[in-house]
């Protein structure tokens, strides 16, 4: 059987959780795969879309004309997971790494977050944890649509809401973030 | 955005996270309009829409277009403050063409829900109006009782007014009450019939549209969807949304609401609800219920179980009432012979004839207009048009009759 009967045939079963983790693990080498290209061609702090990345997967792993529009999101979802994850590490790596497009660039408050794209990210990640506490569904549609590139149907086919009510998900969330990483950002200002 | 307006933001959307919906749409309603800056932060506008942009996905609206277009409207639209009436007591949440407030009806001198709908699309409108005269007269203690539809000249909304339901969704009540799943199911069922028998669709069954009150009286409400079996029929896949996690599979293929498109809802919301606590299957012996809620999911509709059948498992000794016959249209015999003729001139000198038919609403020019269009069709040859000019939603026709090459009436 080939890696896209599996994953077609994984995205049937998905209400199994075994399926679930079987279908990270085949989607989560080719996403990374496919990332490493890309983000070996991109400049830091040049944009970069999860989205292109996870449908690009996509239309690797799986017979796409075959699958069902419910399947489709069922896919993008362990993608989201899997994406977060690989631009998290991806991203530590660089700043741990100090490169120097990364101290050379200034920071301008009122584009926030446009040059420092990899701190952010991973401040982005941190802070996620403490939305989960919050409010695990608001933090679950965040990561859906940020990591994952899923629109605010298939996002509430997976969560089980209506498409407005996940779009207000991700507002708050969006929001909420916003705040957070303004008061973190002040604090590293006042501070030095 | 300086210190305290952040902290006051941070403060506002933490406790946003910790509420329901729509308690949070409520407050976050209220909050934005005391605090524009909220409204910015929430809407990304300004530097909180640019500082995900790097790695964010195009912060596209995937709402289907009504909801779009009503979602607007509820923007552009400043919250109903109530009028001569109502007086506003609190938002109850947000519907899909509005907003809902409990409110006091002070000629009734009751508490009322009331539902504000503005700026939605004419036939849309006309539709609503059509499902509220049929659900007017259904008296049911499971269906949210409908009282007025109301044109409110102020603010320019049309003011559905229900009983007020004081209650849990569906869902969080079952959640600490399992025992209770088989009498607020065999209730939703009898609730869904009932819309059914009267030739109405729900449209949008789900956890969140069911509530039910601490005495354990389940309640189907939010109508903001349903619409008349006949208005589906002509019209597929108008003016609906539907709420993903509970729609049947080939509503995503564009085909329309069926029954059997709402009792897939209800299996979906019982499936979940024995998903959520396993052993209540055991405990409560409802395993009759779970393999209904597999039966009523199947993909191919024609696969899952009649109307009738579903009732057997979850209401049964339940009356069947026969659906509603047809309505025998009786009298008024002077106005559809005045109807007969103006086709008859019309027809026979090629030429166009109009007839107001007025009255007060409710007074039945409906049914008189579709009983004359009927009658002719019976007695002529030739191709009767029909449409609907639906001036008080503000729409004209947009095809006029003079087009259409061949025998013609207008009415």
């Amino acid at each position: 059987m080939t890696t896209a009967d599996r994953v077609t045939t994984l995205l049937n079963t998905w209400r199994d959780p075994a399926a679930r983790e079987e279908l990270f693990a085949l989607i989560h080498p080719e996403l990374r795969r496919i990332a490493a290209v890309r983000l070996r061609r991109e400049r830091s702090g040049h944009t970069l879309q999860p989205t292109a990345l996870v449908s690009e997967a996509f239309l690797k792993l799986v017979h796409a004309e075959a699958i069902t529009w419910s399947n489709r999101a069922h896919f993008f979802a362990v993608a989201s997971d899997a994406m977060r994850k690989i631009l998290v590490d991806h991203a530590r790596k660089r700043v741990a790494a100090k490169r120097p497009q990364m101290s050379g660039q200034s920071v301008n408050s009122d584009d926030f977050g446009s040059t420092d794209s990899f701190e952010q990210l991973i401040q982005i990640n941190e802070l996620l944890d403490r939305l989960k506490a919050r409010n695990e569904r608001v933090s679950e549609v965040f990561q859906l649509h940020y990591f994952g590139g899923m629109t605010f149907d298939e996002i509430g086919e997976i969560v089980g809401i209506s498409s407005r009510v996940a779009k207000r998900d991700w507002k708050l969330a969006r929001g909420w973030l916003y705040a957070a990483l303004s008061g973190t950002k002040a604090s590293d200002e006042s501070g030095g | 955005m300086n210190p305290a307006d952040r902290l006051r933001i941070a403060s506002i959307l933490d406790a946003a996270l910790s509420m329901d919906e729509p308690e949070r749409e409520g407050y976050l309603q209220v909050k934005v309009a005391e605090f524009p800056v909220l409204r910015a932060v929430l809407d990304g506008i300004g530097p909180a829409g640019t500082f995900l942009r790097n790695f964010s996905a195009p912060d596209d609206d995937e709402a289907p277009a009504e909801a779009e277009e009503a979602e607007r409207a509820g923007e552009a639209a400043a919250p109903f403050a109530g009028n001569e009436r109502f007086q506003v007591i609190r938002v109850l949440g947000s519907g899909g063409f509005g907003d809902v407030y409990e409110v006091w009806d002070r000629t009734l001198a009751i508490n009322i829900a009331l539902k504000v709908v503005r700026n939605v699309r004419p036939e849309v409108i006309a539709s609503f109006k059509r499902g509220f005269r049929a659900l007017e007269r259904l008296s049911h203690r499971n269906v949210c009782q409908v009282y007025e539809l109301i044109f409110d000249d102020g603010s320019g909304a049309w003011l559905l007014s229900m009983e007020l339901i004081r209650g849990e969704p569906l869902g969080h009540y079952l959640a600490a009450r399992a025992g209770e799943i088989r009498s607020v199911f065999r209730q939703v069922s009898e609730g869904l019939h009932a819309l059914h028998q009267r030739d109405v669709l729900h449209c949008d069954v789900k956890p969140s549209n069911v509530l039910v009150t601490a005495e354990g009286r389940a309640v189907i409400l939010d109508f903001g969807w349903t619409l008349r079996r006949e208005d589906m029929l002509s019209s597929p896949g108008s003016a609906l949304a539907i709420t993903l996690g509970y729609a049947a599979p080939e509503l995503g293929h564009g085909s329309p609401h069926t029954k059997a498109s709402d009792w897939f809802a209800t299996g979906e919301m019982l499936r979940r609800v024995l998903e959520h606590d396993p052993d209540a299957v055991k405990a409560h012996r409802l395993s009759d219920l779970a393999s209904l809620a597999v039966w009523l999911t199947e993909r191919d509709p024609r696969q899952r179980p009649s109307e009738e059948e579903a009732l057997a498992v979850l209401a049964p000794g339940l009356r069947l009432e026969p659906a509603k016959p047809r309505e025998n249209f009786v009298g008024r015999r002077e106005c559809l012979t005045r109807l007969g003729d103006a086709f008859a001139v019309s027809a026979g000198e090629q030429r166009c004839v109009t007839v107001h038919v007025t009255g007060e609403s409710g007074i039945g020019k409906t049914v008189l207009v579709r009983e004359a269009i009927r009658r002719i069709r019976l007695r002529n040859t030739g191709c009767v048009c029909s449409r609907r000019s639906s001036i008080r939603e503000n729409r004209r026709l947009s095809k006029p009759w003079t087009r259409w090459p061949v025998r013609r009436s207008s009415i």
